[in-house]
């Protein structure tokens, strides 16, 4: 017999195998979080080992020091804080938190960030995102087989640059490596564009559980380019929540609430709003005290928070010089795109029935991860191309506490501008500069960013120094300002470490103590690794018994093998990594025969040229 | 001082005027292949080679596509290319219009009627349309000073609808 080797052209030649990097789309949620990983051309979100997409975005602190993330954390135990939400804490201080909240916010820091009171101390909502996104990477890990190249994080178009530096913070604490902070709504569309072939102008409409974010774009040839952004970065489902609770206790007669009381209370308007998606009614109640929630009451409930986000929609319409007739699709976004009330004024507002084909909840994240896969390097030249804008004007206080814009909104980034200032008073050799973000005429009326001197400016009369004040702006819509006096080129420049963000020492504090709970988070990894292994470990050994097991074995094989992987089955679904090695060993054990059986007859129906299910057709 | 030929940067032909779907198309091109997105691998000093040439394409991008900032860029490119000094002062009858335009505006903003705003509006886009047309004029004869002083009374005009649409946004959020 001639054995001949078939090998396929130029597979004899030298080869470069190069390893296709590892990279993630983290779509981190107020409400809940996912990640996903694109595979060729497709993105796909991942689940845990419980086939759960979705990551609700909720961490419980434990007073033994330990946190759990997710569903698990949801359950109320003794001794414990469950923090949820708290993305709309991210880059915000106590003056931003207008509404009841379900846990308690750390009195003693009033200046800065916030921080939340918790069993083990205040903890900063920083901390809690990067618990949440370490959690996430931890899947995607799993799933990929190995460390991650990098990542693509997605924020609220609206996030200014606070919001965004703490974003940013949250990855580094978590150990990950960003590739871009990139828009939801710009991911939507790249989600939209590669998958359905979308073109033409597009709104995406997103309302998520704690932002509002409306983006107006233009897809052409590969070329995602966004006209203008507007929206909210305090609106979303949970205010929904908040005023149906707010009407259940004025119903009630009901008055303030313990915190746990009223994080129940939240859960259950969460869940009434989710039954009068299909229900014309439901029922609720605040202790022995019950009424009906109807579909009508939810509507009047709703209706302004609508009313606010359409607002925006015309807004963002008319920044970019268009009317509704130019668009030509309306894209929904985001989990509160799924109340009907919602897609009935999204409809009449823009007269066409809005595209929902990809899962609201997860499109985001498909975006994040079909961008990460190009940007990590795994696809290069027909790519498609993103240009995203500032949602925010970026300026300089200047006298009489006025805002002097630099970057006016919704300018293309990354971006580059400059503008001449000079002294007020004779031989003035210090200039302070104070960055805003906002719209507003006012510096009073928006937000600070950050302050920075230019020293040693060459003493002369008022009016006579020349100093350029440049802004820039990277792909992330990170800034970084600059100063320099021109006649004497003496430079000053800050990157922006918002005043309300974290200092950098509290940062570098929280990455030391994420790397020493390492170990523990390598003893988690384990365990996922092992869960996964299992699983797959049980799908083929359910599939080659289903095509072979009546052939190649005796009842009472068959009866052990199904016993042990039962035994596995429920075993992956829990937390003791041992057992399942245990049982993943002996479940090897007790199939090597099978293996080696289905083996022998694969290579006899070869031999005789037939198949092997074709073989026992002969038989 | 010099002046950055932003047509060229696009690769436009210099112009009043422009071809939009010509310019989308150049600037696409363009970025395509500077983007910082192409550039995440590499050195730190091609990335921020990257970055200033991408801004560069932005600036210049929404600089040609808005007809007024267009205008005065042509208008700066070419006086500066000619070494002219262009000296001009705005007559006391276009200032006089304006106070009184600017007085209807502030009336309407304490008193609101949509029919009179319509009114004003129409009345700064017609007069907005003529002082274009005299620019283009100016520029196709080389006559850098008279244009210069149509394209400020363009300005002034320009500052008066942004104020229109001010209003109007107040009018549209209440």
């Amino acid at each position: 017999m001639v054995l001949f080797t078939i090998a396929e052209p130029g597979l004899g030649r030298a080869r470069q195998v190069i390893r296709r990097k590892r990279a993630a789309g983290i779509d981190l949620g107020t409400t809940n979080s996912l990640v996903a990983v694109a595979r060729e051309s497709r993105a796909e979100v991942i689940a845990d080992v419980h086939g759960q997409r979705l990551l609700p975005s909720v961490v419980q602190y434990r007073a033994d020091g330990s946190h759990v993330v997710g569903s698990d954390a949801m359950s109320p135990v003794a001794d414990a804080t469950i923090i949820t939400s708290s993305k709309r804490l991210l880059g915000r201080s106590r003056a931003d938190i207008t509404y009841q909240l379900p846990y308690v916010l750390d009195a003693s820091a009033q200046e800065g960030m916030v921080r939340i009171e918790t069993v083990v101390g205040p903890v900063s909502p920083v901390q809690v995102a990067a618990d949440i996104l370490q959690s996430l990477a931890e899947r995607a890990q799993t799933e990929s087989g190995g460390e991650l190249d990098g990542v693509v994080i997605t924020v609220p178009a609206y996030f200014d640059e606070s919001q965004r530096q703490a974003t940013r913070a949250a990855a580094r604490i978590a150990g990950l490596k960003v590739l871009r902070l990139l828009n939801e709504p710009t991911a939507a569309a790249v989600a939209y564009g590669l998958d359905k072939q979308l073109q033409g102008t597009i709104i995406i409409y997103d309302l998520g559980g704690g932002t509002f974010d409306v983006s107006l774009m233009r897809l052409h040839n590969g070329v995602f380019e966004v006209l203008a952004i507007g929206g909210d970065s305090a609106l979303g489902g949970d205010d929904i929540d908040r005023a149906i609770a707010g009407w259940m206790q004025q119903q009630a007669g009901s008055g303030g609430m313990a915190i746990e009381d009223y994080r129940q209370l939240l859960q259950q308007a969460r869940a009434a709003k989710h039954a009068l998606t299909t229900a014309a009614t439901t029922t609720v109640t605040i202790g022995s005290w019950q009424t009906q929630l109807t579909r009508d009451i939810l509507h009047q409930l709703l209706d302004g928070f609508i009313e606010t986000t359409l607002k925006a929609c015309r807004r963002v319409l008319r920044d970019a010089g268009l009317t509704i007739a130019d668009v030509t699709d309306v894209v929904l976004v985001g989990g509160s795109t799924r109340t009907p009330r919602v897609q009935q004024k999204v409809q009449e507002f823009f007269g066409r029935a809005p595209l929902c084909s990809i899962n609201p909840d997860e499109v985001v994240a498909l975006g994040a991860a079909l961008q990460a896969d190009v940007l990590v390097g795994n696809k290069y030249g027909d790519a498609a191309l993103l240009l995203d804008v500032m949602p925010l004007s970026l300026g300089i206080e200047t006298m009489g506490g006025l805002m002097e814009k630099i970057i006016p909104r919704n300018s293309t980034i990354p971006v580059v501008r400059a503008q001449e200032f000079t002294t007020f008073k004779d031989g003035q050799t210090v200039m302070t500069f104070h960055v805003f973000q906002g719209e507003r005429e006012l510096v009073s009326d928006c937000r600070s960013l950050a302050r920075f001197e230019l020293r040693g400016i060459p003493p002369m009369v008022a009016g006579a120094a020349r100093i350029k004040v440049s802004f820039q702006v990277d792909a992330d819509g990170l800034l970084e300002v600059q100063a320099e006096e021109l006649t004497s080129g003496i430079k000053s420049s800050t990157v922006v470490k918002p005043s309300f963000g974290l200092a950098e020492h509290d940062i570098v504090d929280m990455i030391k103590a994420s790397i020493e709970s390492a170990a523990a988070d390598k003893v988690r990894r384990t365990l996922r690794e092992r869960q996964v292994e299992a699983r797959r470990h049980i799908e083929s050994l359910q599939a080659a018994l289903q095509q072979d097991g009546d052939n190649l074995l005796s009842a009472d094989e068959k009866h052990k093998l199904e016993q042990v992987m039962q035994e596995l089955a429920v075993a992956a679904t829990g937390e003791d990594a041992l057992l399942i090695e245990r049982l993943t060993e002996s479940l090897n054990n007790l199939s090597r025969d099978f293996a080696g059986r289905r083996m022998d007859a694969g290579i006899k129906a070869a031999l005789a040229g037939q198949r092997l299910d074709s073989l026992g057709d002969k038989l | 001082m010099s002046v950055t030929d932003l047509f060229a940067v696009l690769g436009m032909p210099a112009g009043c005027q422009l071809d939009r779907a010509l310019l989308d198309e150049q600037y696409h091109k363009r970025q395509a292949v500077w983007h910082p997105d192409r550039f995440v691998n590499a050195s730190e000093s091609e990335k921020m080679q990257a970055m200033q040439h991408t801004s560069l394409l932005n600036d210049a991008y929404s600089i040609l596509k808005h007809p007024l900032r267009r205008v005065e860029h042509l208008l700066a490119l070419r006086i500066c290319e000619s070494g002219e000094v262009v000296v001009g002062k705005l007559d006391p009858g276009f200032l006089l219009q304006q106070l009184e335009l600017r007085e209807e505006l502030e009336r309407l903003g304490e008193q609101r009627d949509e029919n009179d705003f319509a009114r004003l509006r129409q009345t700064v886009d017609a007069l907005m349309l003529q002082h274009w047309q005299l620019i283009e004029a100016g520029i196709a004869k080389h006559d850098w000073c008279n244009a210069h002083l149509c394209l400020q009374k363009l300005q002034f005009l320009h500052k008066l609808q942004e104020e229109l649409n001010h209003l109007e946004d107040r009018w549209l959020d209440n």
